[in-house]
């Protein structure tokens, strides 16, 4: 296939890469401003004009990895509508704050579909904006002073098949919770608009 | 435009000094000034300093110039920081402005803190004020109530469309302005007698309310009651000049424009991009 980003023109195969790579350096940043692993464990990457953290811990980073793999199949397929994760309290299993990234994509976009025209420089500084907003969210999230894991669900088409390794699960909202909207972006193929909520 | 926060607590001059920090640490950010909110660029550098110190390298070798910038900019915030909360605690300030821009008289962009419908300063208030602002530590304890407030501020900055709706502005020069009495004990802050509040450029007012029983106290908002005066010639015009008299609780009071000596240079960090990214699992 030729080139998926052009300056100024995006395919599916494109978008897809941007969108899951979005996700990759969204779920690092979230995690890192959080405070769900120690800041030891992350290092710099410089992306979209920032600089941003990365896990370095080999585990994590294959967890990320798998998930992300599976994303972009299914983001390629138009068929996945949210990724959202989850920060759970590990002593009581109660859901703290809940990450929500709703996924639109262009249905109409296929493999040999024209490139849609939208100049990569523009999607890049979006995504750099939703990047920079999860970053100040920590000025007003509540603390998290118990410890905390992780947890990543993908909501999908109704009659997608459930890969091996995944599971359905409930989606873990949080009761009272107080809900803040982020920034979108949009590559014309796929939409992101993102939010969090948090217990209040 | 106008960005409104209102608290339903009496807020005290403790927490309003807190309250202005956190707005101009928002602002800078916010502005693309910075590529961290300031706290978050702060522990990062200590962490390199420390990493610095621990590799031992060459004393004379020369930082990139990015972290040059960096390290300034850290450094110039922090004395603004730190002087900006000193006067609030000692002093009523009514206004604050950040003219982002190369002058103060063209600015891009302009943003005028207030505190509105503040209830007078108590014994204890005071007392508890002239404590804390002789120590430079009082900006890293907060009390619960200090810090739950500093969340509903970030989060209504964060969700105020009139905010949001600009776009990115280049990296650029910040002045700061600061409206007090004109006998204002200060050898920081420079007294600007021909300072005019620039009309061009595009502004946004900052109101900060709290509920004193609808007493109107220290820094009387919007309500128009601040009197301007021309320069330093003692001259009344009604007119948004430069110089003001304010009618606060205790009278009128002559009031004067100050200028913080330090200009804060926003900066971008910009590195070659990370070609390969290693958060893909090979």
């Amino acid at each position: 296939m030729a080139a998926t980003v052009q300056s100024n023109a995006i395919t599916l195969k494109g978008s897809t890469e941007m969108v899951a790579e979005f996700f990759g350096y969204g779920i690092n940043s979230i995690l890192y401003q959080r405070g769900i692993y120690p800041p030891e464990n992350f290092k710099r990457e410089q992306k979209y004009g920032l600089t941003l953290l990365v896990t370095d811990d080999e585990k994590l980073k294959e967890y990320i990895s798998n998930v992300l793999t599976q994303v972009k199949d299914w983001l390629f397929e138009k068929t996945v509508k949210k990724l959202v994760i989850v920060i759970i309290n590990i002593d009581t299993h109660e859901p703290l704050e809940r990450w929500q990234f709703d996924v639109e994509c262009d249905k109409t976009m296929t493999e040999t579909s024209k490139p849609k025209e939208k100049s990569l420089k523009d999607i890049q500084n979006e995504i750099r904006d939703v990047i920079r907003q999860i970053t100040a969210t920590v000025t007003f999230l509540p603390l998290l002073d118990a410890p905390c894991a992780f947890d990543i669900l993908i909501y999908t088409d109704k009659d997608q098949d459930v890969p091996e390794k995944w599971e359905e699960s409930g989606p873990q909202f949080i009761a009272n919770s107080q809900e803040v909207r982020l920034r979108s972006f949009s590559t014309l193929i796929h939409k992101v608009n993102a939010m969090v909520a948090y217990k209040n | 435009m106008e960005t409104k926060v209102e608290f339903t607590e009496k807020l005290d001059r403790l927490t309003c000094a807190t309250l202005l920090i956190e707005t101009v640490k928002y602002l800078l950010f916010h502005r693309y000034q910075m590529p961290l909110p300031f706290d978050q660029l702060k522990a990062e550098d200590e962490r390199d300093r420390k990493l610095e110190y621990a590799r031992r390298s060459p004393r004379n070798r020369p930082l990139p110039s990015v972290l040059k910038k960096k390290r300034q900019l850290i450094a110039d915030m922090e004395e603004l920081v730190l002087n900006l909360y000193q006067r609030c605690l000692q002093v009523e300030i009514f206004e604050v402005l950040l003219l982002f821009g190369a002058t103060v008289v063209n600015p891009k962009e302009m943003y005028s803190i207030r505190f509105c419908n503040i209830g007078e300063t108590s014994e204890a208030d005071r007392v508890k004020a002239e404590c804390a602002s002789g120590k430079e530590n009082g900006l890293n304890s907060r009390s619960k109530f200090v810090d739950k407030c500093c969340r509903k501020l970030a989060r209504t900055l964060f969700t105020d469309p009139s905010l949001n709706e600009r776009g990115e502005l280049g990296c650029t020069s910040i002045h700061c302005f600061i409206l007090a009495s004109r006998n204002l004990d200060t050898t920081w802050f420079r007294p600007k007698f021909s300072f005019k509040v620039p009309k061009k450029g595009k502004s946004c007012e900052i109101r900060i309310y709290s509920d004193s029983d609808g007493h109107m106290g220290i820094l009387n908002g919007n309500d128009g009651e601040i009197r301007t005066l021309q320069g330093n010639d003692g001259h009344m015009r009604t007119s948004d000049g430069n110089v003001g008299i304010l009618e606060g609780t205790d009278g009128e009071q002559d009031t004067l424009w100050f200028q913080a000596p330090v200009v804060i240079k926003g900066y971008k960090e910009t590195y070659k991009e990370t070609v390969e990214s290693s958060m893909w699992k090979k």
